[in-house]
Order: C-alpha cells, then sequence, then structure tokens
C-alpha cells in the first residue's frame, strides 16, 4: 500500500469532529466554572469617605480579552460600602491577604501605621500574567485608605484578585 | 519580467512566502483592534530580526540572503508580546532569538523555535507578559475562523496536519479530563478566549515550524502529543501565561535528541554496509588470488 501523499480528506474530517467533539464537552463541563469566575469572587472593598472625588469613570478597553489585550485607560470599581470599614481608623501592623481570580492569586501586604495605611505591596504575584499592568494600585489604596482602587481594564481579574487580598488584609486590621 | 521579480514571486509561492502573506494578513486584521503599541513592537521585532539575521549569515557565508525566517521570528514575538511592553524589551527578544537560532544548533538545524525561546527567556529575565494579539481574539468567532481557516490551509501545505490533529486532540483531552475529574474552574478559561484562540495560532502556526518539527506522520503525532502533554504540564504547575510556548520547547528538545539518535544510527548502519562490502571485496580477492 502506498502512503498517502497528505493526509486524507476523509481521516482530517474525522479528526476536526472529534476535536471538535471534545472540545464542546470540555466547555460545557466548564460552563458553570467560567460563569462564577466571570461573576468575580464578590470583591469587597471597603471605600473612605474622602476617597478621590475627582476620578471618574472613564472609557474602558476596546478589547475584550481580559488580562490580554490591555488599555492604560480604568474604571472605577463599583463595589458597594462595607458598613463599619468607612472610617479609615485601622489598628496599626502589618497584615496579609490573599485573593485569588481566574488568572491565578495574589498576596497582598499591608502596613497599618497610626491608624493610617502606610504601605502597601504585592507580596506574592501568582497570576498567570505579570502583575506589573497593576503596578499603579498599592500606591492607590495608600492615597485614597481604601480597597477601593480602580480596576485596571483588560487587568480585571488580577486588579479584582488585589482588591480581595487588600480587602482580606484589612478585615484583620480593623 | 526580470530575474528579481521571478524570484521574488517563486519565494511567495513557497510555504515560507506563504506563511509570511498569511501571517502578514493576520496582522493587518488585528492591527485595528491592537491596544497599546502592537503595530509598532511588530515592526521594531521584525526589522530587529532580520537585521541581525542578515549580518549573521553575511558574516558566516559571505552572502547576502533574505531573512524571511527571521523576519517569521520578529513577526511572530511582536504578534504575540504584551502590546504595552517597552520596544527595548521586544527588540532584545528579537536579538536572543536570532543569536540562539545561529548557535544552538545540531545537526546543522536550529534547535529550538527561535520566537518561542525568546518569549519564554523574555518573560522569565524580565517578567515580560503575552498578549497574542495576533491571534485575534478580540474578534471572536470571526477570529478563531480567520486562525483555523487560514491555519489550516498553510498546515495542509506543509504536509503537517498530523501534527496539528494530535495536538489539538490531546490538548482538549487533557483539560477535559481534568474539568471532568473535578477542576474546571482551574481550566475553564482554555476552553474560551483568548486561550482557545491562542492555542488555534499556536497548533497552525508555531508547533508546524519545520526546522524544527517532524517530517513522518508517525513522528508527528508523537511530537503533537508530546507538547500538548508538555503543555498541560507547565500550566497545571505553574500556570504561567507561556506554558504553551514551555510545552512546544520541551518538544523542540525531544526532537531534536531524537533527529541526532536516528542519524547515529544511519551513519552506523552506513558504517557496517561499507564494512560488508569492503570484507566480501577482500574475500573475492583472496579466492581469485587462491
Amino acid at each position: 500500500m502506498s502512503k498517502p501523499r497528505h493526509f486524507s480528506g476523509r481521516l482530517a474530517a474525522l479528526s476536526s469532529a472529534a476535536i471538535l467533539a471534545v472540545y464542546a464537552v470540555g466547555y460545557t463541563v466548564t460552563e458553570d466554572a467560567a460563569q462564577s469566575a466571570e461573576s468575580g469572587p464578590a470583591p469587597t472593598p471597603t471605600p473612605r469617605a474622602s476617597a478621590d472625588p475627582t476620578t471618574s469613570p472613564t472609557s474602558t478597553a476596546r478589547g475584550t480579552s481580559p488580562a490580554q489585550t490591555p488599555t492604560v485607560t480604568v474604571q472605577r470599581a463599583t463595589s458597594t460600602a462595607t458598613p463599619g470599614a468607612s472610617s479609615g481608623s485601622y489598628r496599626d501592623g502589618t497584615y496579609v491577604g490573599f485573593g485569588t481570580g481566574r488568572h491565578g492569586s495574589i498576596e497582598a501586604t499591608v502596613t497599618v501605621e497610626g491608624g493610617k495605611i502606610t504601605a502597601v505591596q504585592i507580596s506574592q504575584c501568582l497570576t498567570r500574567y505579570p502583575c506589573s499592568r497593576i503596578g499603579a494600585l498599592p500606591g492607590q489604596v495608600v492615597s485614597r485608605q481604601s480597597a477601593q482602587v480602580d480596576y485596571v481594564s483588560g487587568a480585571t481579574d488580577s486588579s479584582r484578585s488585589f482588591i480581595q487580598a487588600v480587602t482580606n488584609a484589612l478585615a484583620s486590621a480593623n | 519580467m526580470t530575474r528579481a521579480a521571478q524570484r521574488g514571486l517563486r519565494f511567495f509561492r513557497t510555504p515560507k512566502g506563504l506563511m509570511l502573506i498569511i501571517l502578514v494578513a493576520l496582522l493587518g486584521v488585528a492591527a485595528p483592534n491592537s491596544a497599546g503599541d502592537g503595530p509598532r513592537l511588530l515592526a521594531a521585532g521584525a526589522l530587529a530580526a532580520a537585521a541581525l539575521d542578515v549580518m549573521i549569515v553575511y558574516g558566516m557565508w559571505g552572502e547576502w540572503a533574505f531573512p524571511s525566517g527571521a523576519l517569521l521570528t520578529g513577526l511572530f514575538i511582536g504578534g504575540l508580546v504584551d502590546p504595552f511592553e517597552r520596544v527595548q524589551v521586544v527588540v532584545v527578544i528579537a536579538i536572543a532569538a536570532i543569536f540562539a537560532k545561529h548557535i544552538v544548533r545540531l545537526g546543522g538545524s536550529h534547535v529550538f523555535n527561535p520566537a518561542a525561546l525568546g518569549l519564554v527567556a523574555s518573560s522569565v529575565v524580565f517578567g515580560s507578559g503575552q498578549s497574542w494579539w495576533a491571534a485575534l481574539p478580540d474578534l471572536g468567532a470571526i477570529g478563531v475562523a480567520a486562525v483555523a481557516v487560514s491555519g489550516w490551509w498553510i498546515a495542509r501545505r506543509l504536509n503537517k496536519l498530523p501534527m496539528v490533529a494530535t495536538f489539538l486532540g490531546a490538548y482538549l483531552v487533557l483539560f477535559t479530563v481534568t474539568a471532568i475529574a473535578g477542576s474546571p474552574d482551574q481550566v475553564s478559561e482554555v476552553f474560551r478566549s483568548p486561550d482557545l484562540q491562542a492555542a488555534l495560532f499556536f497548533a497552525f502556526f508555531m508547533l508546524t515550524d519545520p526546522p524544527t518539527s517532524p517530517v513522518r506522520y508517525r513522528d508527528q503525532a508523537i511530537y503533537g502529543a508530546l507538547v500538548a502533554a508538555g503543555s498541560y504540564a507547565v500550566f497545571m504547575q505553574f500556570g504561567v501565561v507561556y506554558f504553551l510556548l514551555a510545552g512546544l520547547l520541551a518538544g523542540n528538545a525531544v526532537e531534536a535528541g531524537r533527529r541526532t539518535v536516528a542519524r547515529r544510527r544511519r551513519r552506523t548502519r552506513s558504517a557496517r554496509a561499507r564494512e560488508r562490502l569492503e570484507a566480501n571485496a577482500h574475500g573475492a580477492e583472496a579466492a581469485r588470488a587462491a
């Protein structure tokens, strides 16, 4: 029997059908997980009364793929305030919190001195994408004295994880 | 028509020329939707890679050659890297990729896919990200169709469809089994944009790189499955964005080893055949003398 010069049409069609079938199964099985990841781990940032009012919502990224085609524009986090957490007064100390999202986890270390947040650090970046994209967010936590920072368009999931990490850290400081 | 024009036309009918045309077309579609500095990074990567390759080839062989492979490498780097990356970093990635192509060689051919090596190294060294914007992740189903149709066509021209089919099959089976086995949240993104487009683009355009991938169908099937397993392992173990490229590098290394072993076996076989022939000739001579 002579060896076919090209992958035969029938074999190609069969392979394609098999690949599509496996993909359909995988997509269906992960549907719920994807939806819950899309809605996020329900961040509960702690907005402060004196949060910078001049930062207004801006346009979002042109791209639609999270953490993949980011733009420099940011949009305001639209989470609701947590009652009792908006005083801006915390117990002194260093607190660590974890936030987990679709693309991995972030550990934030928050330092409180004199009842105020003086330093925030992304102490561990375990996300698939570099944390450099959300590098401005720790500074925003310090300037706003709150976990209510901007979501970075295109790095929405990482922003959400960071917010969750800071929120968890501040929960220990309350 | 001049001889140069005829040569140019002939080049664009070769698999490499066709790949260049398709890649430029995809990037042309992707560029208007690209955030950041995508097109500028693309130009920087392609120019740096091509210029260095021309110089190295001239330095080594004394010939001016059109740097088609280096152009492809530069386009892959520019089309996959984070569009917010600094231009200098992209130039460094392109230069490192071309140097690696000319230095890390076995049996007259480079071992690793240069673009994959450069991008993985830059992720490790500079922490640079990847967006795979050339895979049209922003165009949804249209993007998937464009990558799949053009990719299928070029893979067929390269005669690498078995490799693509086994890679995609094994890749999806591994992640589907993981989802069924109880970790759907860990792998859900693999089945969705932009990872889906990235996997398709990778399978059709990067996995099939002729110098670093096998020719025989059986070897193609093994290679495709191996790269899928490597990518899956890196994804599950480290969760890094370059899991596909890391899987490809692992496959490249195994393929280079297989080629080396096969070459040695061929050499041993020919040496034995030569010895047998010489022994027969001596025997015949001795018999004639007797």
